[in-house]
């Protein structure tokens, strides 16, 4: 049965923490992953929810994590939150199949409202 | 002035220069070397501005994500206490990170004079290894800290000091990233050079500089990095000139590049003005 967890992968303590108090506090079950590496590991497709997904990490980026859920054919949506909103990385992020991208700092409304598209998508 | 006689006479011959013009000009020089030095630094902290841009939107990302957390906890009339003091402590925490790293900046960018003092090695070492942590994260590259034990203190301006380090260090990384270099180390290393110089290197794993542009590295303008303004080494050389030191290239980790340059002990200092 899938669930409507929202997972988020960044390697910035203090943001991936910020953004689990904000979106429990809006309700949501929240998991937190430190790299990418440790969220393809650890996450289960069958569970569903959506990703939200840094694009700079050091080791693995949220690009190339991105490249190993298309590989495995794991449809979870992704969201990208990225502090260089360049357009090429925005591209490259839409083109293999990225579900939104969202600039740091980030904006509460339009985060939520991403989300909840991410969460009904099929 | 000279005195000499002839025939009997006493004979003098003055020579009077006007130097004002002299002076004039050297007055001017120096405070177009002044000027300069500012320009090229707000100039570099614009090259750099990409790097502290992105740190500060991290701590900020986490104010308005623990605010808004604590906003919709409050509307919500959640009876937790906890939860809200702990979503507002994180919410001062990560300012002050955020003031931290502005401060960084603006002693960064900072004209004003040029203030030499003692000063202890790794801990200048430190700050600059602190403010491109998260760049050097980002790029994968590892730095590596040599430091012999016992270092004496040097005499430096911090500030500018930290100006170099961060060129150096940055110029590494940006070599690296140019050559895409699979192993991406920088070694950062201090050590006594003579009685009363210490030396510190940043040396790369990078594709080293080539031959033909090594001479010309150190002039102003000359990049190799397509975004860069050429700046850099020019100053980094003028600022360690000024502290009585030579900024220089040499060969890095395997075929990359080594910038070395010294700085005067404290002793050093303490002794000549003893003299």
């Amino acid at each position: 049965m899938p669930d409507k967890a929202v997972f988020v992968v960044d390697d910035d303590a203090a943001v991936r923490q910020g953004l689990q108090f904000m979106l429990r506090a809006a309700g949501y079950g929240v998991e937190v992953f430190p790299s990418a590496r440790s969220f393809l590991e650890d996450y289960d497709p069958r569970r569903g929810g959506c990703l939200l997904l840094d694009v700079r990490m050091p080791q693995m980026t949220g690009l190339e994590l991105q490249q190993q859920l298309n590989v495995r054919s794991w449809r979870i949506p992704v969201i990208f939150i990225t502090g260089h909103g360049t357009i090429p990385l925005a591209i490259a992020a839409m083109k293999a199949g990225a579900f939104d991208f969202i600039e740091k700092p980030l904006r509460e409304e339009a985060l939520l409202e991403s989300i909840e598209r991410a969460l009904h998508w099929k | 002035v000279g005195r000499f006689d002839l025939l009997g006479v006493e004979h003098y011959t003055v020579v009077i220069r006007d130097i004002t013009a002299r002076r004039n000009a050297e007055a001017r020089l120096h405070e177009h070397q002044a000027e300069l030095a500012h320009v090229s630094r707000v100039s570099l902290a614009g090259e750099m501005a990409a790097g502290p841009a992105h740190e500060l939107s991290q701590p900020l990302t986490a104010v308005t994500a623990y605010a808004r957390g604590c906003l919709r906890l409050l509307a919500e009339s959640v009876s937790e206490p906890i939860l809200l003091q702990e979503g507002i402590q994180e919410v001062v925490q990560q300012a002050e990170r955020a003031g931290d790293l502005l401060d960084r900046l603006r002693e960064f960018v900072r004209g004003g004079e040029y203030r030499r003092a003692v000063t202890g090695v790794e801990v200048l070492i430190d700050a600059v290894l602190g403010l491109t942590r998260v760049d050097a994260m980002q790029r994968a590259v590892e730095i590596e800290k040599r430091i012999d034990p016992n270092l004496p203190a040097v005499l430096a301006d911090r500030v500018q000091i930290e100006q170099v380090l961060v060129n150096l260090l940055h110029n590494a990384m940006d070599a690296m990233d140019a050559a895409d270099s699979p192993r991406r180390l920088i070694v950062i290393a201090a050590r006594r050079n003579t009685s009363y110089a210490v030396e510190i290197s940043v040396a790369d794993s990078g594709p080293g500089v080539a031959a033909e542009v090594a001479d010309t590295i150190f002039e102003p303008f000359v990049t190799t990095i397509s975004n860069g303004m050429g700046m850099g080494l020019s100053i980094s050389r003028s600022i360690v000139d000024s502290h009585g030191g030579r900024l220089r290239m040499a060969h890095g980790v395997r075929s990359g590049a080594r910038f070395i340059f010294d700085l005067p002990t404290a002793e050093l200092e303490a002794s000549s003005d003893a003299r």
